[in-house]
């Protein structure tokens, strides 16, 4: 990893409502090179789509606010940019894929003039130049460049995300951060979305971060991994350190609850407990009270990061004794 | 999209027909004799049975109806004004030019007013230019028009002396207060519903996919929340337009404006009943018309109801009872 296209450093937002006070990231870091994909793991509330929209520069403010942390993207702050600066950022250099395609597309406009606005904004091109542009990223995703002149509402769910995918892709983004780009798709439409997404990964060389909470759609896809717990990543590392050598009690839970095909069982493996409400969040480590191995430290001892090997890492004390491991 | 044109447009015509019989009923049954209080004092009941026969006044109801409405299908003749005794279809026509430049003068400032800060107003919602615009939309929506247009009357023509106090034909000056008049609670309606829509739409997801295409902040709101935000907004607009030229008898009456409302008044107040009858009957005309109009601004709007249009056909029955409201209103 000599290269590094954008470092998210320590990474703080909170949203303010009524008087109370959301933690939803609390000091996230991760760092991702040139053409790698990244997998943002953990479950609904972790804190993975606020911390996308932190690197868009689109936490709703308010009643979000960024509190602390640095987003280096091409070693520039995006924090310190301006509107203007991160304008021409968003859309051209990194772009996003949300996470529900029957809302996302704009239902008054054609989805060709919705491929091309963001084309036209960053392009110095006529309106028809924008507009072929359109039909062929259109075509690029699968779908038929006549339809341009559509509207949202005549197409399919997963139709919708393709053109959520063709809006993205349509500057050849340095980052794309596709969140949870196949949860509200049925499981035939997924497979296209992730097979279109692993070919354009290879063909346009965009890195990627993967908000997803699949593990299976992380394995297909993803390089490397981080698994969020309350705004936080508790484990980071390769595919293999995450798939083969998880220790975190949490990243545990989550492999435990897959179900195995060859064994016979009646009830799914759960994790205990429900994720803490980020306006009351716990003393030390965030997931002590979930924890089955929690001792009394950790109720009151923040935990810290325990690096394994140069890509592995987890946040919890017993990491090092790899107890946590299952055998 | 035509086939629907057509069956709205055919609708129209039950929908005036119901108007028409309507009040001709209540003319009917008002009470007081028409023929005694036209000839006045000098009136023996040999002179008023002679008027009766003479106005047609002594047939029976469905006589007088079924002639009223055979002269205005075949003939487009509304009868004579009691009063002038000119025909009621030159009285009226004489007069819409006036009454439809004091709506539409009204309604175009109304709007821009409204729609404007009502956009601001949702952008900056809870912020003080939002608690201003609601604070003021709120003071002219419960403003009565017409004191708000004797207040503008002492204030600029009695006071400063810098408008006339009445409406002068080539003088554009005079316009301006009946237009404030008349157009300030309907801002301040369509203000607020601007703003609640904007606020509908601005949280949409489809919202922050504009932002991050990197697009300003100017085009998101115009292009992506107030095009999705303008079919409540036109709705108010139609339907608001309609009791403006309800809301013109007073504002005719107080910067004596020589149009339709203050024909009706002056009529209903001589007992010029085919005077009445033919001023509602256009002001419901247009009012249907103008519902016609807003609806087919939907299909311009929303791709949606363009598409609805060329499947299901059920739609209009809903507007009809709306109409008839709206026109019993008028006739008060």
């Amino acid at each position: 990893m000599s290269e590094i296209l954008l470092e998210v450093k320590d990474l703080v937002i909170h949203y303010f409502t009524d008087g109370e006070e959301a933690c939803a990231v609390n000091g996230l870091s991760f760092d991702l090179a040139p053409q790698e994909v990244i997998g943002f793991v953990g479950e609904t509330g972790a804190g993975k789509t606020t911390t996308a929209l932190g690197i868009m520069g689109l936490v709703p403010n308010p009643p979000g606010r960024v509190l602390n942390g640095e987003i280096i993207f091409q070693g520039k702050d995006l924090l310190k940019a301006s509107e203007a600066e991160m304008r021409k950022i968003r859309g051209e250099k990194i772009t996003m894929i949300f996470q529900d395609p029957m809302t996302s597309l704009n239902p008054v406009l054609t989805v060709g003039d919705q491929i091309a606005e963001v084309v036209l904004l960053h392009n110095k091109m006529s309106k028809k130049q924008a507009m072929a542009r359109a039909m062929e990223m259109l075509e690029m995703v699968g779908i038929p460049g006549a339809r341009c002149s559509e509207y949202p509402h005549q197409f399919s769910g997963g139709m919708k995300q393709r053109v959520v995918i063709a809006i993205a892709l349509a500057c050849n983004p340095e980052l794309l951060i596709a969140d949870e780009p196949t949860t509200a798709l049925d499981v035939t439409i997924q497979a296209q979305v992730l097979d279109l997404m692993r070919k354009l990964k290879e063909d346009l060389k965009t890195s990627l971060i993967m908000i997803t909470h699949d593990l299976g759609v992380v394995a297909e896809i993803c390089d490397k991994v981080a698994v969020i717990y309350a705004g936080e990543v508790v484990e980071s590392g390769t595919l293999k350190d995450i798939f083969t050598d998880h220790r975190h009690p949490y990243t545990e839970g989550l492999f435990a609850s897959i179900p195995d095909l060859d064994e016979d069982v009646d009830r799914l493996h759960v994790i205990k407990g429900l994720m803490p409400s980020p306006t009351d969040l716990p003393t030390g480590c965030k997931f002590h009270p979930r924890c089955p191995y929690a001792t009394e430290r950790c109720a009151s001892e923040r935990p810290k990061p325990v690096h394994l090997s140069d890509t592995h890492m987890v946040l919890c004390p017993r990491a090092g004794d790899g107890g946590a491991q299952k055998a | 999209m035509l086939k629907y044109l057509c069956k709205r447009i055919l609708w129209m015509i039950p929908i005036l027909l119901g108007a028409i019989v309507i009040v001709f009923s209540l003319i009917y049954i008002a009470p007081g004799n028409t023929s005694a209080i036209l000839l006045g004092d000098s009136a023996t009941p040999e002179t008023i049975a002679a008027l009766d026969a003479e106005l047609g006044l002594d047939q029976p109801f469905l006589v007088q109806l079924g002639r009223y409405l055979k002269n205005l299908v075949l003939h487009f003749d509304l009868g004579m004004s009691y009063r002038t005794r000119r025909p009621v279809m030159t009285e009226i026509l004489t007069r819409l030019p006036n009454t439809l430049k004091l709506s539409l003068l009204a309604i175009v400032l109304a709007t821009l007013i409204g729609v404007v800060t009502g956009i601001i107003s949702a952008v900056k919602q809870y912020k003080m230019a939002d608690t201003v615009a609601t604070g003021v939309a709120l003071i002219g929506v419960s403003m009565p028009p017409f004191w708000l247009g004797l207040l503008l009357i002492l204030a600029f023509a009695v006071g400063l002396g810098w408008l006339p106090s009445t409406v002068v034909k080539g003088n554009w000056k005079s316009w301006i207060m009946p237009t404030i008049t008349l157009g300030t609670a309907v801002a301040g309606i369509i203000m607020r519903m601007t703003r609640s829509s904007m606020l509908d739409v601005i949280r949409q997801d489809y919202v922050r996919t504009a932002r991050s295409k990197g697009q300003i902040e100017f085009k998101v709101i115009m292009r992506h929340e107030f095009r999705n935000a303008l079919i409540p907004i036109i709705t108010v607009i139609g339907v608001q337009f309609g009791s403006l030229m309800a809301g013109a008898v007073l504002c005719e009456n107080i910067f004596a404006i020589n149009g339709i409302g203050k024909l009706l008044v002056d009529s209903i107040n001589k007992k010029d009943y085919p005077c009445v009858m033919g001023a509602v009957i256009f002001i419901a005309a247009i009012c249907t018309v103008i519902n016609l109009l807003v609806d087919i601004l939907y299909s311009f709007i929303d791709p949606r109801i363009k598409s609805t249009y060329k499947g299901v056909k059920k739609k209009a029955d809903d507007d009809e009872s709306e109409d008839e409201d709206e026109e019993d209103a008028d006739e008060e």
